[in-house]
């Protein structure tokens, strides 16, 4: 690629209506799908798109991701130049101080990006589940000789409220910015990517860094001033699967998702591989006992009991008995024998005490980890959520 | 922990005898249990000891062996002063009068010159182990031995049946080897070595035209130097036809054998590649089989391996078998006591049986 991009990964979120899954670790870092992180979906488009100068951007309990990205290895993203930066606070002679939105982030990481003399500057998000090829957005904002380029997807109508809507002209351009609308006037949400002209947004970055009123974030504060100055900002349309999982019902979802026809074949894609830190750990082992039916099963796990439309992570044991239904199991869980859960996720390294029964009874999932499992113990027949 | 040791993994001792499965590879590269190859559990062993270096002689058939050790890290070997070196066939000195695998030793000379530690390590891939040789190389150490060879004492009724070599001892000494059935101190093929004896040993073969290190340098020659031998304890599994093969992967798929190979304090390493996890469609029926990564199945499975990326569609039976990597089985094949090599086609409806004692192979890449 003779022309240089920088991609700036916003991965510092506290994912916090994830509630018990980001208590020690952030979003990105979250275990999804079986044997990935959620991140791992954008790192594995950059590493798809060969964009590899790439600077992941971290506040809120990073030890897991900073192990977890490196230099970038898993993604073949250690590079002689350019490559993988994890991008911590710090301080400087001028003090120091924490990211305080999207914006700041990036102005408070001016030096990295600079040293790079980028053309463009893609922002990215590490919160999001999907396959996409950036290089086809770059070319789209290229061929328009855009300030900026906003990816969208379509969103039914009725949920439109609550994304960002981007009002277009016929041919994409944008005209107006719409944070969660009330009455949306069309289904256009922001992915929250976006590719800059570097040295377009580069000043206004700078100018909104001096405004005390504004939040520094990119969809609040720097899109609608490129608009009010009539830069020319186009919607590039991406077709395919993307899933904020913001939420326990969403990041459930989306994990059962993997199990649709529609869908399985996202992961297993030769052209587009989505590529974990992985593990050197042995195959599963199926026992005599087991019937498993619409999962996926990961490597170092024994299984027993039934196991039907699940998602189990690697390295769990799931005991004889067990009747695992609709239900999440992060890696290193041991499920004792005869326990029944039902649309549970199950944390990191729980043991889970033989013959406790949990079923979700409302809309939202049950998370059971060492804080909630007291609540489910001991309680004959079980107690439902 | 022993990086005065240089392992050696010498693949050019050992015949091909795993048949088709060793037609087009050394019998180092033949996958095993769903993920692995052979050569991986020396090399675990090694690394777990505490070797940093380590060579192989690859012999002729090397293609699938540089691409699976072409990530050192991925095998343990982590940190600049950490190498796997893989010396495939490379004459060209035209004053070399070498035979046999005397031949890697004469011309790969400069992997031992350079090798700054004392000792070395050297292994097979036909014999497998979730043990690890540190102590047997401290007790080598310890003794001062020239050579220590690295045995196992097995019950009476679990003697391998196939020609072996076994350890003939006079009290605490070692006398000599035999391949008595009814021996029950097995060799494993491993032994650990002072660099400069083997050397020595190495100067002597070529120099009398002899072709084969252990059999005409040590062996013969045994009582030329302070031999001793170290019982490991472990369990155990040897690779000398393609029935053992067979054997050894049944065996292992018991749950707590297979836990006990493979899930103790050490992991067995092997080459990471990417694939998804293993997706159990609705119709599937898996029981006592392990799966590897990227498998799909909607069919039938018992007591059986299915390596990574194999298919099994609806309807289809695979009972007793192993499965090698990227396979697809067709709607409603029946297969039993059959070894598929890596991408095999069995198209829908087929029928294919062979029997504990022979199992039914099919070539690599062929379509039935």
């Amino acid at each position: 690629m003779t022309s240089k991009v920088v991609a700036m990964l916003l991965a510092g979120g506290k994912g916090t209506r994830l509630g018990e899954l980001t208590k020690d670790i952030a979003k990105p870092a979250v275990p999804f799908g079986g044997k990935y992180r959620i991140i791992d979906f954008t790192m594995s488009n950059l590493a798809n798109s060969d964009i590899s100068t790439v600077g992941v951007v971290v506040q809120y309990s990073p030890l897991m991701l900073n192990k977890h990205i490196g230099i970038g290895k898993p993604w073949g993203l250690e590079r002689q130049t350019g490559g993988v930066s994890v991008l911590a606070p710090f301080s400087d002679r001028e003090g120091g101080s924490w990211f305080s939105g999207t914006a700041d982030a990036i102005v408070k990481n001016l030096n990295y990006v600079e040293q790079f003399e980028p053309d463009e500057l893609l922002i990215l998000s590490g919160d999001h589940v999907y396959q996409m090829d950036y290089t086809k957005m770059l070319d789209f904002h290229r061929a328009r000789e855009a300030d900026a380029t906003i990816s969208v997807i379509e969103v039914p109508m009725e949920e439109a409220s609550r994304f960002g809507i981007l009002n277009t002209n016929e041919d994409l351009s944008i005209y107006e910015f719409d944070e969660k609308p009330e009455h949306p006037k069309n289904n256009l949400a922001s992915m929250g990517i976006y590719i800059f002209k570097w040295d377009v947004i580069r000043p206004y970055l700078l100018e909104d860094e001096k405004d005390e009123s504004s939040d520094h974030d990119f969809g609040k504060d720097i899109i609608p001033k490129l608009l009010l100055d009539q830069r020319l900002l186009f919607a590039y349309r991406f077709d395919g699967y993307w899933k904020d999982v913001g939420t326990v019902a969403s990041y459930w979802e989306a994990n059962m998702d993997l199990l649709k026809e529609d869908f399985q074949t996202m992961l297993r894609s030769k052209t587009w591989a989505t590529y974990p830190n992985e593990e050197n750990r042995p195959p599963e082992y199926i026992g005599k006992t087991a019937e498993i039916t619409n999962s996926l099963i990961s490597s170092g796990s024994f299984i027993e009991g039934r196991i039907e439309d699940s998602v189990l992570f690697t390295g769990v044991e799931t005991g004889g008995g067990s009747d695992v239904k609709s239900s999440i199991i992060l890696p290193d869980a041991v499920i004792g024998d005869n326990v029944i859960l039902e649309r549970v996720i199950v944390t990191t390294g729980l043991k889970v005490p033989a013959g406790t029964v949990v079923r979700a009874d409302g809309d939202e999932p049950v998370v059971l980890s060492e804080g909630t499992l007291g609540d489910y113990m001991g309680k004959g027949g079980g107690k439902n959520a | 922990m022993h990086r005065d040791v240089l392992g050696l993994v010498n693949l050019q001792a050992e015949q091909d005898d795993l048949e088709e499965l060793t037609y087009f590879r050394s019998g180092g590269s033949v996958p095993f249990m769903g993920r692995y190859r052979l050569i991986d559990f020396a090399l675990t062993n090694m690394s777990d000891s505490g070797i940093k270096t380590v060579g192989v002689f690859a012999g002729n058939k090397f293609r699938s062996l540089l691409d699976h050790l072409s990530r050192k890290e991925d095998f343990g070997f982590e940190g600049r002063n950490s190498r796997i070196f893989i010396l495939p066939p490379d004459w060209n000195d035209p004053s070399d009068i070498s035979e046999g695998d005397l031949k890697h030793f004469h011309n790969h000379w400069d992997l031992f010159d350079r090798f700054k530690g004392n000792h070395v390590m050297v292994a097979g891939s036909q014999f497998i182990t979730n043990a690890n040789c540190k102590d047997a190389i401290r007790y080598h150490k310890e003794q001062d031995n020239d050579i220590t060879f690295v045995a196992e004492r097995r019950p009476q009724e679990n003697i391998p049946s196939a020609q072996m070599l076994k350890l003939l001892t006079e009290g605490d000494s070692l006398t000599g080897f035999n391949n008595d059935r009814n021996n029950n101190h097995i060799y494993t093929g491993m032994f650990i070595i002072k660099k400069q004896v083997l050397l020595d040993i190495v100067r002597y073969c070529i120099d009398n035209y002899k072709p084969n290190l252990f059999h005409n340098g040590i062996r013969e020659q045994l009582n030329r130097f302070r031999t001793d031998y170290f019982d490991i304890e472990g369990i155990t599994y040897y690779f000398h036809t393609v029935q053992a093969y067979f054997k050894n992967s049944m065996s292992l798929l018991g749950n707590e054998r297979y836990r006990d190979f493979f899930h103790g304090e050490n992991l067995v390493k092997t080459k990471i590649s990417t694939n998804p996890p293993a997706l159990y469609k609705k119709g599937s029926d898996v029981k006592s089989s392990i799966v590897a990564n990227g498998v799909m199945i909607e069919g039938t499975v018992e007591y059986s391996v299915i390596s990574r990326n194999a298919t099994i569609q609806e309807g289809a039976t695979v009972k007793n078998s192993v499965v090698f990597a990227n396979c697809t089985i067709g709607r409603g094949a029946y297969l039993e006591n059959v070894i598929l090599d890596k991408n095999v086609t069995i198209t829908e409806g087929r029928m294919l049986i062979g029997s504990e004692d022979k199992p039914y192979i099919i070539a690599k890449r062929s379509t039935i």
